[in-house]
């Protein structure tokens, strides 16, 4: 998987037409060009399926390759599960599930068959599976003119808060005996990240009205809080101070105070999170943006000039993209 | 005199980078993060009237809304202080304007308030009328007493004699008067319609007296003797200074008119003192001092202001303009500055005769001279056994 992803980011890296569609890499990778994504470094770019080349598919079943790094959250019922993914260099995408509560828990995944591939029946599962689960092809969306997969997932009470669970999905082509590289999958949220890939301690973040301090830890009101797969947030910090130099050079410095801000670039955003964060910039709502150990980031509103989701994730009628501009109070 | 304020107070003051704190209050309530601009506050020694602050407020979230929904609300009290914030004991700050809400503009999302202090009713009030005139024309009343009037019987203030008093700083009022009261220094007065600030004007001119607001009082003061509050400056301090010296500024022989008749418009007296050795150096250069509406009552009176004049105007003095960072955030009107400045050869302290606070990026102006003080107290060590007694 490492190695993957570093082939991922060297590509990213050295790629001159990101929009481009005739790229191939030296490594025997084929990506293919998917959703918008907005990178790190400000770049913004497609995202990307990887495709086995042809020489090296015999020890894979089905010759599914994905990349990609992320994390994806998703919230039903008021109920926030976080769900960290990544691809490995296999035919199967994995999933780790950090459950938020052990209470009964519902969250979904869309799996986007890519254009090209050739048509996916249907979609595997194997690992820690919850109680209940299910695997279903959304009646009336596709990309393309192939199916969306929606992965449902009931996480219940045997789930226990904070430890994680890894789930593995595979896909299962109608003509899963063809040797044809001409398949592939990719998430439909995917991120990525320039730096470090350790996905078990890289911390999450959420963002939600202010409930409770104590200290600079907060209890957050899970209801409306959003986890956010921010791996883009950019934090500025500015400090409102004055500066005198004196006849002889000396220096005085008088900090007012100081102020931070972070700009959360977000993709394929579900209408749940959306609607939420766009109430949010309409009530003024005092927000805090904390990590997942509920220490606070950064404290303020959302400050968008107009509101932060308001386009399609095109062509995802059920997605949006947008910036969240939140500025310190 | 200075603001009552910590030895700590004055290290952070003099501090390169000290913890500062500025907050504005309406009515107790803390609004000091709604701040988009702090206001410039600015006091002299001789101009009385109404400081005026116009801060300007962030009002995105129609924080400030209550005050035009009910407008009882421009009485609540205002509070603009600034300070320092100690680590263990919290914050030490000293008021910078105490006023009320004089004017509330909104626009789109932004607030702006003026806010007047509690002398504006001085430039509200009238005294006397035409028709019907102020008269004081006791014959022993001591220019203190006329102010004393007109401060709380047409202004409004407390009358309170005691350092209880709310509204006046009775400690200098009580000094000020005094300086009139040992040399029996007396005057009559007629307004006929002035405002009470312009009439305390008057008084201040014809006494060469200050009246000016420090920390929510009246003060009053003659200066006399060098004051012994100094903030020493020097090059690492000063942001910048000017000095000038205008020859208009002098005057070496003072007329001072007194005993005027108003059914018949004439002074009956006329008093003069001269500075011969200024006006062999410089020439004759004479000034009248009279005024319809105050009057000294007899010659000696007279001649009181006009020897007074002569002790310091007799030779055109240096007029510095500085600019400092908070250094002398603690000092007032009429205290002494230092300074040491190798470029214009000044080492000598002066009278702060006008000050401005700029709250928005903490950087003072001060307008220091002569005018009204012949030399600074120094101590000079160079002359002692030696500095290790000195604390």
């Amino acid at each position: 998987m490492q190695w993957l992803a570093k082939q991922f980011q060297n590509w990213v890296k050295s790629s001159d037409d990101p929009y481009g569609t005739g790229w191939a890499s030296d490594s025997g990778y084929y990506p293919q060009l998917g959703n918008t994504l907005e990178l790190q470094n400000g770049r913004r770019l497609k995202s990307l399926i990887f495709q086995a080349a042809a020489n090296s598919q015999a020890s894979y079943p089905n010759y599914w390759y994905m990349a990609g790094v992320g994390s994806f959250q998703d919230a039903v019922n008021g109920q926030i599960m976080a769900v960290e993914f990544a691809v490995e260099a296999s035919s199967r995408f994995a999933f780790t599930i950090y459950p938020t509560s052990p209470s009964l828990v519902e969250t979904g995944l869309s799996v986007y068959v890519n254009p090209t591939t050739k048509r996916v029946n249907s979609l595997g599962a194997y690992g820690n599976l919850p109680t209940s689960y299910g695997l279903y092809e959304m009646p009336y969306t596709a990309v393309n003119g192939q199916p969306v997969f929606v992965v449902w997932m009931y996480v219940t009470s045997n789930y226990t808060a904070g430890n994680r669970r890894d789930i593995s999905f595979y896909p299962q082509p109608a003509e899963s005996s063809s040797s044809s590289p001409e398949a592939g999958l990719f998430l439909g949220h995917v991120q990525v990240r320039d730096g470090g890939l350790d996905f078990a301690t890289d911390p999450t973040y959420g963002l939600g009205p202010w409930v409770v301090t104590s200290g600079t830890a907060i209890v957050v009101g899970s209801l409306e809080a959003i986890r956010l797969d921010t791996p883009g947030a950019t934090i500025k910090g500015q400090r409102l101070e004055s500066k005198h130099e004196s006849q002889a050079g000396k220096q005085y410095r008088y900090r007012w105070g100081a102020r931070d801000a972070v700009s959360i670039p977000m993709t394929l955003v579900n209408c749940r999170d959306s609607t939420l964060i766009n109430s949010f910039w309409k009530a003024e709502e005092d927000l805090v943006y904390f990590d997942d150990r509920n220490y606070i980031v950064v404290s303020g509103n959302i400050v968008n000039k107009d509101l932060p989701f308001s386009k399609h994730e095109k062509p995802l009628l059920d997605r949006w993209k947008g910036t969240i501009e939140l500025e310190g109070y | 005199m200075s603001y009552s304020v910590t030895s700590w107070f004055l290290d952070q003051a003099r501090s390169a980078s000290p913890p500062v704190k500025r907050t504005f209050t309406i009515g107790g309530s803390d609004y000091s993060r709604y701040v988009k601009r702090w206001p410039s506050i600015s006091v002299a020694w001789d101009d009385l009237r109404t400081i005026s602050a116009t801060i300007s407020l962030a009002n995105d979230e129609q924080t400030f809304n209550f005050i035009r929904e009910d407008k009882v609300n421009m009485r609540k009290a205002t509070a603009i202080k600034i300070g320092f914030t100690h680590p263990t004991s919290g914050d030490e700050l000293i008021n910078v304007h105490l006023g009320t809400i004089e004017k509330a503009t909104y626009d789109r999302g932004d607030c702006a308030l003026v806010l007047a202090d509690k002398f504006k009713a001085f430039s509200e009030r009238v005294v006397g009328r035409s028709g019907s005139p102020a008269v004081f024309s006791t014959s022993t009343l001591l220019p203190s007493d006329v102010a004393w009037t007109l401060c709380t019987c047409y202004g409004g203030l407390n009358s309170t004699q005691s350092s209880a008093n709310p509204d006046i700083d009775w400690t200098s009022f009580q000094t000020w008067a005094q300086t009139f009261s040992l040399d029996s220094v007396y005057v009559q007065a007629r307004f006929e319609g002035n405002k009470v600030a312009e009439c305390l004007r008057k008084i201040g001119r014809y006494t060469r007296s200050a009246i000016f607001q420090q920390n929510d009082k009246l003060s009053f003061h003659r200066f006399t003797l060098a004051n012994t509050a100094v903030t020493s400056l020097t090059n690492e301090e000063l942001l910048s200074l000017s000095v000038s010296v205008d020859d208009s500024d002098m005057t070496n022989r003072q007329w001072v008119y007194g005993n005027y008749v108003p059914e018949s418009s004439y002074w009956t007296i006329n008093v003069r003192a001269s500075n011969s050795a200024s006006i062999n150096s410089y020439g004759t250069r004479e000034q009248v001092e009279k005024d319809e509406s105050i009057w000294y009552v007899s010659s000696a009176n007279a001649l009181n202001l006009a020897e007074r004049v002569m002790t310091t105007a007799g030779v055109p003095y240096d007029r510095v303009e500085i600019t400092t960072p908070l250094i002398p955030l603690h000092h007032v009107i009429g205290e002494t500055i230092s300074i040491t400045e190798p470029q214009t050869g000044i080492a000598q302290a002066w009278r702060i005769m006008k000050q401005e606070l700029d709250m928005n990026t903490g950087r003072m102006k001060f307008g220091i001279d002569a005018s009204q003080l012949a030399s600074g107290f120094f101590l000079d060590i160079t002359s002692l056994d030696g500095t290790e007694v000195l604390l």
